[in-house]
């Protein structure tokens, strides 16, 4: 029993990494439709930006720098690669151009940091904190889980007191219509791109003293998260929560009783198994569109 | 006031609007009528600058429109209702009221807003006590209310207002001319797309009936109810 419990704590803060990856991905889907296939690099990139800032002026400001770093680059790829697909309605030109920054990115971050994986330093004590009997959690790792928690509330809660939030739901509920209401959809698509990066950016730092930090460490963490944004449905915040969850506990539980690597395989089930019941996600919402 | 002069556009190779000219004098409510397909729709959406003209031009007294991006026109004071009401489904009436405000309430304007607010709850009472509902679950007549209490809220020199009556049960279609009428006293200029035609006609005060892309016949509401033509092709033959 104990042992099922451990984990689940191991999967719950892996998991919520996914959750606030696979967040990212859905704020500039619901606005417009396309996604930042450089968000792994997004998260890479935060990382080492964060680790630099982290020994310069210490690791809890650090934290708000990143988010501003985040928000720029998002804003970046929005306009470099995606504005002008949108605009010349390419279908598929964003795709594209999406990976072709995250390489850009990936190779800068390679000839600033080079490409040995470096190690992030715990903000927190890297002792466990032992529970009941013998139950051990590290701090980073709730650490993780508080701050992705933090991140997906905070945004939530812009999204529905404040006026810009607002103006970012009309866009995605309705392009057109919110344009008539003065709201500038482009700078609100920008605007959604640069939150999806602070997000990523902000996940890389929470997750890099557990990992290692590197140009290629967001590569399979973006990955994943893409499987937990299509599971649990591309407009649904309570499903990439639960899918991320879902997810994470899967991996711990296979790399613990059939081996480390199979530790892949249940994401991908789950993903095929998803998209082959409920293609719309677990907690989707299936939206009619009137032509 | 708002003036459309030999207007051409249309979607890609598509021309759907072959050189209209409307104006619609200020304080005074110009209906347009048609069938479907005539371009009624195309030209709102011209006017309110959802679709870039081709060529020609659209003023607001003497301010150029055409090649503005829809937000930029909005900002000018055009307001446009569109087809099929498109309210905010996820956000609750308030915020659809507030977010029709956008530019004023950005702009910290926002103890004016509530003045808005209740002009607009004035028009339509039933939004008032709905105001915390989300606006997907409104049922139609509702959200035509709102979503012309949303374009109110920007407070717009023009309003336009695209097949309003789209939809509603006639005790809901009077309500909602109830309102128009309301406005019209108020002095709102306005042009109305309207599938009533008799309806219409009987509120406006000038009226062009569209065909094929083309105006072919315009005149004081009063000229055109009595118009034989008119009466045959739009008004049914039983008015």
């Amino acid at each position: 029993m104990q042992i099922v419990l451990q984990l689940c704590i191991s999967g719950v803060s892996l998991g919520m990494i996914y959750a606030v990856i696979a967040f990212g991905y859905q704020l500039t889907y619901v606005t417009s439709k396309t996604l930042n296939f450089g968000q792994g690099e997004a998260l890479a990139l935060g990382a080492l930006v964060g680790l630099s800032l982290s020994s310069w002026i210490g690791y809890w400001a650090m934290l708000p720098m990143v988010l501003l770093f985040g928000l720029a680059q998002g804003a970046l790829v929005e306009r470099l690669g995606v504005r002008p697909a949108l605009k010349t309605r390419s279908e598929f030109g964003w795709i594209m151009a999406t990976i072709a920054i995250g390489i850009i990115g990936k190779n800068m971050a390679e000839t600033i940091w080079g490409k040995d994986d470096l190690k992030f330093p715990s903000p927190l004590p890297e002792t466990p904190i032992i529970f009941g009997d013998g139950l051990r959690v590290m701090p980073m790792e709730i650490l993780v889980l508080v701050g992705a928690l933090a991140m997906m509330l905070l945004i939530e809660l812009l999204s529905r007191r404040t006026l810009v939030g607002k103006a970012v739901v009309a866009t995605a509920d309705d392009r057109e219509a919110a344009s008539l209401m003065g709201i500038n959809t482009g700078s609100m698509i920008t605007l959604s791109y640069g939150l999806s990066s602070a997000v990523a950016a902000l996940a890389g730092v929470l997750v890099a003293p557990l990992t290692l930090t590197g140009a290629s460490m967001g590569v399979s963490l973006a990955l994943k998260a893409f499987a937990v944004a299509i599971i649990g449905g591309l407009n649904s915040g309570m499903g990439v929560i639960v899918g991320g969850l879902l997810l994470g506990i899967a991996e711990q539980f296979t790399a613990f009783y059939l081996s480390t690597g199979y530790k892949d395989v249940p994401g991908l089930l789950m993903l095929l198994a998803v998209l082959a019941i409920r293609p719309t996600g677990l907690f989707g919402k299936t939206v009619i569109k009137k032509v | 006031m708002l003036t459309l002069t030999d207007i051409h556009a249309g979607y890609g190779r598509t021309s759907v609007l072959n050189g209209i000219s409307i104006n619609v004098p200020r304080g005074q409510l110009v209906c347009l009528i048609g069938s479907n397909g005539a371009g009624k729709t195309t030209t709102m959406r011209v006017a309110s600058g959802m679709l870039p003209v081709q060529s020609g031009r659209l003023a607001l007294e003497q301010q150029p429109l055409d090649g503005l991006a829809a937000h930029h026109v909005q900002r000018h004071g055009v307001s446009h209702v569109p087809e099929g009401r498109r309210v905010f489904p996820s956000l609750s009436v308030l915020d659809n009221l507030e977010v029709g405000a956008y530019r004023r309430a950005r702009f910290g304007l926002r103890a004016k807003i509530d003045d808005d607010l209740d002009r607009v709850f004035g028009y339509f009472p039933r939004l008032k006590e709905r105001r915390q509902q989300l606006a997907g679950t409104l049922s139609g007549g509702e959200q035509q209310m709102l979503a012309m209490g949303r374009a109110l809220m920007s407070r717009p020199r023009v309003l336009l207002l695209d097949e309003p009556s789209m939809g509603l049960s006639p005790k809901l279609v009077d309500d909602v001319f109830a309102a128009i009428c309301e406005l019209r006293s108020a002095g709102m200029t306005m042009l109305l797309v309207e599938q009533f035609a008799a309806t219409a006609l009987g509120v406006a005060d000038y009226a062009y009936v569209m065909e094929n892309g083309r105006i072919v016949l315009h005149g004081t509401a009063q000229q055109l109810k009595g118009d034989p033509a008119i009466r045959d092709a739009y008004l049914g033959k039983a008015h």
